[in-house]
């Protein structure tokens, strides 16, 4: 079944078709949960909140792109996540960074090692973007929507996209050249 | 240089803020190839460039994270909604059949119960005996409904509209998704 056929059979109350959607995008969701909040029960509770979100407001589904209105409950959800993270700030929000693990492959272990750190360290370069820019970087450059796309999930429109994408990723490359994590040709100039 | 509507040439703080655009081709091809005529000429925005571009392929390398658990939701309300559609439905329709026995049992006299009317033309004195007694008088056959029929007819069309409109509610709620699935 195709997302609008399942999007009909969730109105209709059938809670497979919803449960095949949450199969479909839950991996989606959780990566953008997890850039977004750097740490992994804090982005299966954001995703599963989505999710129920998602359930909830299924009427107003048009179906035509499930796929972006799901990933802007879940933009929205993780927005929440953080206010409440601003307003209670028992732990920073950079100590909880945590990377997925991957298996190793066929690298060597010095090289799994300093994929993992280098992994780590552009997640905490996310972390220290604004929201709205870090949002647009997952979602453009992690993610791989398209502006319009992106403009649709953050409702905004495609030149305040652009502009977050370039800022975000003008940061991002600053915070990574200062720690030289690029290229050696590439580091910018203190 | 500076980028002007008629001159169409940047200046290098305006052509670092193109820069992720011009990477995802989202400028206008005037403009695109305005910045790239000056990116041509500029190894500073040459360097800027390639660290944007550096910066975006090791976003691009991030590994996918899966989720701890899955977030498929349980089913128990839709589940217990559709098994009262059915206990309704099934009482609804065994309320309907019974029914339609009892009017075509009504309208075939199934419930007639025949009385005997006795005449005592002598003091003009009637009374009624069940079938069978042995009479000397002249005795008149008299059929009557039974005085639970009725009653037992409108009972069972009561019944009938109430468990129908029950089944309908409850049909009616099972298809609507109100109910939000409990965490897992």
């Amino acid at each position: 079944m195709d997302d609008p056929d399942l999007v009909r059979g969730c109105k209709d109350g059938d809670i497979e078709c919803f449960n095949d959607l949450v199969e479909r995008y839950q991996r989606m969701a959780y990566n953008l949960a997890f850039r977004m909040l750097g740490e992994r029960s804090a982005a299966q509770d954001a995703t599963q909140d989505a999710f129920f979100s998602a359930w909830r407001k299924i009427g107003g589904c048009q179906g035509t792109n499930v796929r972006a209105w799901l990933m802007s409950i879940t933009a929205n959800t993780c927005r929440d996540h953080l206010r409440k993270v601003k307003r209670n700030p028992s732990i920073p929000l950079e100590s909880l960074v945590q990377e997925p693990t991957a298996s190793p492959s066929a690298e060597s272990p010095e090289d799994y090692a300093l994929r993992r750190e280098l992994n780590g360290e552009i997640q905490k370069g996310l972390s220290t973007l604004p929201a709205q820019q870090r949002l647009a970087v997952i979602l453009c450059d992690i993610q791989g929507f398209s502006y319009e796309e992106i403009a649709r999930i953050m409702g905004c429109n495609i030149g305040t996209v652009r502009s977050r994408i370039s800022r975000g990723r003008t940061q991002l490359r600053d915070y990574l050249s200062a720690r030289e994590l690029l290229p050696h040709d590439l580091r910018l100039k203190e | 240089m500076r980028f002007f509507g008629k001159s169409k040439t940047f200046s290098c703080s305006h052509a670092r803020r193109e820069l992720s655009a011009y990477m995802d081709r989202r400028l206008s091809s005037e403009r695109e190839a305005a910045l790239k005529e000056h990116i041509s000429t500029c190894l500073e925005c040459q360097k800027d460039l390639a660290a944007l571009e550096a910066t975006v392929a090791l976003l691009h390398r991030l590994p996918q994270a899966t989720p701890l658990r899955s977030i498929a939701m349980p089913a128990p309300g839709p589940i217990r909604a559709r098994r009262a559609v059915v206990s309704f439905g099934m009482a609804t329709a065994v309320v309907s059949l019974l029914l339609v026995l009892a009017f075509t049992a009504d309208v075939t006299n199934f419930f007639q119960t025949t009385h005997y009317v006795q005449e005592d033309t002598d003091n003009g004195i009637a009374g009624s005996s069940q079938l069978g007694s042995s009479y000397t008088e002249e005795t008149t056959r008299v059929s009557a409904e039974s005085e639970w029929v009725r009653p037992l007819e409108f009972g069972l069309i009561g019944a009938t509209i109430v468990l129908g409109g029950v089944t309908y509610l409850v049909w009616r709620r099972s298809r609507r998704p109100a109910a939000v699935p409990t965490r897992r």
